[in-house]
């Protein structure tokens, strides 16, 4: 019975389109081929699902009253303007980046909109060749459960409430949803703490769940989400350490370091350096990942912090 | 949702877009909108039977289905009323600009441009839904980007200067493709022999396709010499650790001042402690990659298995401390 219903629902959609007044349930009853032979109950049971499965798919059905003075009934309609795609106009390069957009999702729910997304615009009269661009392929993947749930918020503009790190309760109002070097983090207005904050969703452990009405969630005006994740980037360093680099090692440090003198001999085979950092632990973290192809020399609470380290691993081991 | 209403949504797609290409090719619409040349068929059939109300036949959807069946060509009439595609839904245009802005991470600054520009129009078509995302990746700075575009647009060999964990080294590379995967940027060349090659790359100093991380090069530099073509096809980035022979399992118990670790590193959750520590596998292909891992999580380490497997961090931290005692510290 599917060509039979997909039949039904284009006919009410071109129905609900031709018209400019309000048609009665009564009337799209005796137009629409498909409806006819229905009984009462049937019809109102099939005609129901119907203007769900429209609005799913995102027509905006406007139901109201083309006669105020008898407000018992409403009427339906389509209104063109908010059905049809806006005009479009793309040029050669603008259209082939786009269509290597399209490629890039790796989850096949996101893949089929994209697609789709990409059929709209072709049928706008949007032309795409990618055949220069076959050397870019980027990727965007999601493996986080909260992922999809999180993301239809953010597209439907829903309040959500979910748990965090296996205790806290949270309340947010979902502004965006991106991505910083892999991992996937919600940005929005915290209900609880009265504050925008920021969630990784490979913390949240129960839900998120829905918590209020789609379409609730507005974005104060001045907000822009790029603003907000530069809170990802790394610190601005503000200190200066200096760094006994082994020669013929961590080419990526030095990239940054600058060589400088130091007062004291040097194992053989050491030069100095001075290199900028934000954090101390994220920065002996660092250091101490290079084993002995690096050493600090100054400052006193970094090169401290890597030595312990380094004995906590020589003697702890197997505690 | 339903299939039927995949097809309400294909058929509103497709009826305006074979109006705007009249005499296009089945073919050419089953490639375009990603399925099989028999369900254009079928939803051709579908929409000849779609119309204004009424149902006479002066009211629905002309499709000449001869020439469908016979020439495999497409006439549709008839269908003012569906000659514009409909509004990108909020997902849909959330997964574009997404795709976009990754485009945006990984293209050369040759191709910023279009690609905000396309994100500016879409953003005009699909209203505010779209500006909901934003996407940061590891990438090379411009320069390299620059670099690597004029070669791959223009043929030709490339000389990098790479950053490998273990060392740096100076090779020509065929350049073939720029990807991005879990937030890094990519890139895909088959690389000759390095000039230098350190003892411990040793074992993957023969020529073949490489995958380069794009912030670890350290210079580009465009040859004359004309880029070769070659035989293979590079394996795909994902999953190429299920790919590498020598693979070794090593279990973790992790405190949890470390516990971190398992959002940055792929590793499997094997179970959490009350104490928030964590007992973690992971899959090991480098030694060297063990090793920094384990120096740089050091005390949070609690428990190695097998304890072999952290004797190289463990003669690594006794090297240094030896050499923090030269300099007459940390005895």
């Amino acid at each position: 019975m599917a060509p039979r219903t997909t039949e039904r629902l284009v006919n009410l959609t071109i129905c609900l389109l031709t018209t400019r007044r309000f048609l009665s349930k009564e009337e799209i009853r005796r137009v629409v081929e498909g409806y006819r032979g229905l009984n009462d109950s049937n019809f109102e049971r099939t005609f129901e699902r119907d203007k769900d499965d429209l609005r799913e798919l995102g027509i905006p059905i406007e139901v109201g009253n083309h006669e105020p003075l008898f407000d018992d009934e409403p009427g339906y309609r389509i209104s063109r303007q908010d059905f049809e795609l806006p005009p479009i106009e793309l040029t050669a390069e603008e259209a082939a980046v786009v269509l290597v957009a399209s490629r890039a999702w790796q989850q096949a729910r996101h893949a089929e909109s994209s697609m789709t997304a990409i059929s709209k615009l072709r049928a706008a009269g949007v032309t795409a060749d990618t055949a220069r661009l076959d050397a870019l392929m980027p990727t965007v993947n999601a493996s986080e459960p909260a992922f999809d749930p999180v993301w239809d918020a953010v597209a439907s503009g829903t309040p959500i409430r979910f748990e965090y790190r296996g205790s806290e309760q949270r309340h947010l109002e979902p502004w965006g949803i991106l991505t910083h070097r892999g991992k996937w983090y919600v940005i929005g207005f915290d209900t609880d703490r009265q504050d925008r904050r920021m969630f990784k969703l490979s913390r949240i452990s129960d839900g998120p769940y829905r918590d209020g009405p789609a379409g609730s969630v507005t974005i104060p005006p001045g907000v822009v989400l790029r603003d907000l994740a530069g809170a990802l980037d790394p610190a601005r360093p503000d200190r200066t350490a200096t760094l006994a680099i082994r020669e013929g090692t961590l080419a990526v440090l030095r990239r940054t370091a600058s060589p400088t003198e130091w007062p004291a001999p040097l194992p053989a085979g050491y030069t100095a350096h001075r290199v900028e950092y934000a954090s101390t632990s994220d920065f002996a973290a660092e250091v101490v990942a290079a084993g002995p192809d690096v050493l600090v020399l100054d400052p006193p609470e970094l090169q401290e912090r890597v030595i312990a380290a380094l004995r906590d691993l020589r003697d702890g081991g197997q505690r | 949702m339903s299939t039927s209403a995949d097809q309400v949504a294909r058929l509103l797609a497709l009826v305006p877009y074979v109006q705007a290409n009249p005499g296009i090719s089945v073919k050419q619409v089953a490639r375009e909108f990603g399925i099989a040349p028999r369900q254009v068929v079928k939803d051709l059939q579908v929409a000849y039977m779609c119309g204004r109300p009424g149902g006479l036949p002066g009211d629905l959807i002309e499709v000449d289905m001869e020439a469908v069946e016979s020439d495999g060509v497409i006439h549709l009439d008839n269908a003012e009323e569906l000659q514009r595609p409909m509004r990108l839904r909020a997902d849909e245009a959330l997964s574009l600009t997404l795709g976009l802005q990754s485009v945006r991470e990984v293209a050369p600054p040759q191709l910023t441009g279009h690609v905000d520009s396309a994100l500016a129009k879409l953003q005009g078509a699909a209203g505010a839904a779209a500006d909901r995302t934003q996407v940061r990746v590891l990438a090379a700075d411009e320069a390299v980007r620059r670099t690597i575009g004029d070669a791959i647009g223009g043929d030709r060999r490339l000389r990098l200067v790479y950053d490998a964990p273990t060392g740096t080294t100076t090779r020509t590379v065929d350049p073939l493709q720029v990807s991005s995967s879990d937030g890094y940027a990519y890139l895909q060349a088959w690389s000759e022999v390095p000039d230098t090659v350190t003892p411990a790359a040793d074992g993957r100093s023969a020529p073949g396709w490489r995958h380069f991380r794009l912030d670890r090069i350290a210079e580009a530099t465009v040859l004359e010499a004309p880029r070769h073509t070659h035989s293979t096809r590079p394996e795909p980035l994902d999953g190429w650790l299920d790919r590498v022979d020598s693979v070794a399992e090593v279990t973790l118990e992790l405190g949890p001042e470390a516990a971190w670790a398992v959002d940055y590193y792929p590793m499997d959750l094997l179970s959490t402690g009350a104490d928030g520590s964590v007992r973690v596998r992971v899959r090991v292909a480098e030694p060297l990659w063990l090793r920094n891992l384990l120096l740089r999580l050091a005390g949070g380490v609690r428990r190695v298995d097998p304890p072999k497997a952290a004797d190289s961090a463990r003669a690594a931290a006794a090297e240094a401390l030896a050499r923090y005692e030269q300099l007459g510290l940390g005895r």
